[in-house]
Order: structure tokens, then sequence, then C-alpha cells
């Protein structure tokens, strides 16, 4: 009896580290029209979802096991369960969608719009419309900071960053970073963002308190978008036109490496592990897995054509 | 000139729809041409920055770093236009180098939604590409992909600035490019030669 029960409780225990083990990135393929799922553990690609209007930006909602795919094209974005690898739902939006994000709770999800010049709030459960958030010209990368009380925006054509409170939806504040912000990240303490600043070469450092520049850090050549790794003490920058990644010392400030990976790295996101950061080359169609302690490229892992994933693309 | 400049940073972050929609979509296509010569023959031949005399449109090429990265050329086209650009990585042993347009001379312009817009000599913007040679069993694979968006930048482009344009000015580059350099080898070679794949 007891064994029996041993047995049952192992197996029980075996199934949830299991379940949990089950990582997955989304990389948006935007030639092919679709979503190549990416298994962590296998390193490898399990399965192509169709998704079309050129697919770009990417966001998952740990919480509902849900993945927003913005379609530019499409006007609006895709919505995907996360477990059975599906299509669930497309939903308009307006003029064309780039940047998407999650807040931190799943209950939102926020979808810039290139055109319009608006941020799009819609309800998770129900997809509903919310609101629509007038904010600077070319809302590109979005984040929600850990707390889930802001949702910053980088304005790419105003070279800015604003910050909206997410109990008013409304603008908190606005500051000038470099030019043609892109990709934003934020620490999980919240006390830092980083914008990657595609037309000045370099990477902003934010204070999230009346939105204070800490720092501008020199990058390669068209630095895309960011990600941290190792418990936030390194920053990793893709640089389109240099076909590398650049890694900043988040205590010094400093690029510390620049790191070779396929040609046009866009998306950039960290696995659950902390350790191992997904980088989708464009050009290449492949997907680089960077070891953030030995800065070296582990594997590349051929995704589809057109490879970008903007935004954060890894549920666990 | 500057217009351009600040056209080219606008273009490169654009992945809004297409031919009727919202914007642009950076495209990617990729020319390839089968030579029946050994990769190093005809790797020799190209594998000089400052060297475009193997293309029939290009007239002249200077360089000012030869094949260093960050080498930045001028190449002066048969009609008297010029394309000014870096290079961003050259791989001796692998055969291959790539390069971006940095800056262009127009051919006119174009009145458009209230506007002047300047025309390119080739009408696109953010190009980078990269040529390469491949051995295939003792013959020799070229390999030419360009990746670019077309030359306006706001919703409903002129003829001369759509995606159309561009991709029919890209292909002519590649395709003259390769069909020359393969009859190099062959007198009998021809465009057709050429396989073309678009992406968008």
């Amino acid at each position: 009896m007891m064994k029996k029960i041993i047995t049952a409780f192992s197996l029980a225990l075996w199934l949830t580290a299991d379940a949990y083990a089950e990582s997955y990135a989304f990389i948006t393929n935007q030639l092919d029209d679709n979503v190549s799922v990416l298994d962590l553990n296998q390193q490898r690609v399990i399965e192509k979802i169709a998704v079309t209007g050129k697919p770009a930006g990417v966001a998952v909602n740990q919480p509902m096991r849900r993945v927003y795919i913005s379609t530019p094209q499409g006007g609006g974005f895709a919505v995907l369960d996360s477990e059975n690898l599906q299509l669930i739902e497309t939903v308009e939006v307006g003029g064309a969608s780039l940047g998407i994000a999650v807040d931190r709770l799943g209950e939102r999800v926020f979808v810039a719009d290139w055109y319009e010049n608006t941020v799009d709030t819609f309800d998770t459960a129900s997809l509903s419309h919310i609101k629509k958030i007038q904010v600077g010209r070319s809302p590109s990368g979005m984040i929600v900071s850990p707390d889930n009380r802001w949702l910053y925006v980088a304005n790419r054509m105003d070279d800015s960053i604003s910050q909206i409170d997410l109990s008013t939806l409304k603008i908190r504040n606005t500051t000038k970073v470099g030019e043609h912000p892109f990709g934003l990240t934020v620490s999980s303490d919240g006390r830092r963002i980083y914008s990657a600043n595609v037309e000045s070469d370099d990477v902003t450092v934010l204070r999230p308190d009346h939105l204070k520049r800490v720092a501008t850090v020199k990058v390669g050549s068209r630095p895309y978008a960011v990600a941290l790794a190792l418990n936030d003490s390194r920053l990793f920058v893709t640089n389109q036109d240099d076909s590398s990644v650049s890694v900043i010392d988040t205590e010094t400030l400093e690029q510390i490496a620049e790191i070779e990976v396929g040609e046009k790295p866009e998306g950039i996101s960290t696995h659950p592990d902390d350790r191992q950061v997904y980088v989708a080359n464009w050009f290449d169609g492949t997907v680089s897995v960077i070891d953030a302690k030995t800065l070296e490229v582990t594997e590349t892992i051929v995704a589809g054509e057109g490879s970008r994933a903007f935004g954060e693309f890894i549920i666990k | 000139m500057k217009k351009i400049s600040l056209f080219v940073s606008f273009m490169s972050l654009l992945f809004a729809g297409a031919v009727n929609a919202h914007g642009p979509v950076r495209g990617k296509l990729t020319a390839s041409v089968t030579i029946n010569a050994s990769a190093e023959q005809v790797w020799d031949v190209i594998k000089n920055y400052d060297d475009m005399s193997w293309h029939p449109s290009i007239k002249s090429t200077t360089a000012d770093k030869g094949n260093k990265k960050g080498s930045v050329r001028v190449l002066t086209l048969a009609n008297g236009g010029t394309i000014t650009e870096e290079m961003k990585a050259y791989k001796a042993n692998k055969m291959s180098y790539k390069y971006k347009i940095i800056d262009m001379s127009t051919t006119g312009t174009v009145h458009h939604a209230g506007q002047d817009e300047p025309i390119p000599v080739l009408p696109v913007e953010n190009y980078a590409a990269t040529l390469s040679v491949k051995d295939k069993g003792g013959k020799s694979v070229v390999t030419w992909v360009a990746t670019y968006y077309r030359g306006y930048v706001n919703n409903n482009p002129p003829a001369e600035l759509n995606e159309e344009a561009a991709d029919k000015a890209v292909t002519a580059v590649l395709t003259d490019g390769l069909a020359s350099l393969a009859q190099k080898f062959d007198a009998s070679a021809s465009s057709s030669d050429v396989k073309i794949k678009l992406k968008r």
C-alpha cells in the first residue's frame, strides 16, 4: 500500500517536473507567414503554426497559456494556445500592429500601432477592446514593469520612451532617449529600463522614477532589441547590421563582449533558466542560442524564413 | 541626399504591410548561378571589393580600405549614377563578403502626396547583400542575396518607389551580374541560367 502511494507520489512529482520543464520559444517567420515553436529542451522546432499577415511581434501570457502574435499586414494580432500549439483567434486592431506586450497578470494585452501612433489595450479573457491610448510617433517595443504598474513604450520616430500608468491607462511621463528606440526590456526589480536605439547605435539606460537617464552605452550597428540574463547582470543586444550580439555588464555599463551570431539578428529572449539567450536571425532564418556565462553560441537552430520574433517570445 | 538618409532610417524598421496596405515589408531576393569552373577560380574574379568590373552595369569601382571591414566603395554606374557601399564582413575562407548601401545618387524626383520624392538609382532602402561562392562537386554555385525595403516609406507608394519597382531593379542588378560572371567561364551562359527567388 505504502509503496503504491510512494510510486503514485513520485509519478505525480515527475509529471509536475516534466510539465514545468516544458519551455517553448515562439519564433515569427515573417516571410513564411508562420510561427515556429521551438522546444527548448530538445532545441528543435516541433511545430509550425500558420499565421497570415507577416507575423512580427510576440508576447507570451504565462498565466493564461497564450501567445500573441502581431501581424503588421493583417492589421491586428493572432492568439495562439501555447499548449495545444494552435491558432485560436485573430483580432483586428487597425493600421499596422507591431510591438505587442502582456501585463504581468496576463489580464491585458497591448498592441502598438505603427501608423496610428496608438497603443490599443485588449482584455485577454474576452479579447474585447478596452482603450486606445495616443502615444508618440511610430510606437515600437513595449514592456510592462515587474510590479505591473507601468507600461513602457518606445516611440521610435520621437526618439522617446513613454511610461503609461496601467491603473489609468494614461501617459505619466515621456523622456528622450537615443535615436530611434526600438526594443525595450526592464530589470526584474523594475529599477532599470533599457532601450536599443537603432539610429544612434547605442542603448539608453533609464530609471523609472521621472524616467531619469542613467547612461548611454555604445553597441554595434543598428541595435534592434535587448534581453537580460544571469540575474540581470548582463544585457544582450542584437546588432542587425553587424550580425552580432553585444554583451553589456549592467554593473559597469560597459560592453564586455561582442558575439557573432547569424545575419540580421533581431528578436532576443532569455530562457527560464536565466542563462541561455535566444536570438532570431532574420536573414538566415535561424535561432542562435548563447550561453550567457561562457558567452559562446552553443546551438544554431533552423526556424524559417525571415525569423523576427520581436518581443518576449519564450513561455515556460 | 539628406532626405534619403532620413528615409533610410525610417525605412529600416518598417514591417508593415505591402502592396495595398500599410507600408513596406523587407524583401529577400536570392539569385544564384551554377558555373562550370572551380569555386576558387570564380572567387578569384569577384573577391576584390574594389573591383566590380565583372558586372556589366558598373563602370568603375573605388574602395578606401580594400577588403577590410568598414571599407567604403563607390560604384559608378554606366549611366553615371553612383552607389556607395560599406563592407560589413569579409570571409576569404568561406569565399563570401557582405556589404550595405549607405548612399546613392538620384535619377530625379516624383511628385507624390504633395512632395517631391527623390528616386535613388536603385529604388530601394536599407539595402544589404551577401555575395558568396560554394563548391558543388567541382563546379561552383555563386549566390547573391539582397535584402531591402521599397523606396517609399509611407502608405500608398508611387509606382517609381513601390515594391514592384524595387524587386524589378534588384532582380536586374543581380541577374545581369551573375549572368555576366558565368559568361566569363562559358560563353553560352545567359541570364536564363540565373535562378531568382523572392520572398517578402
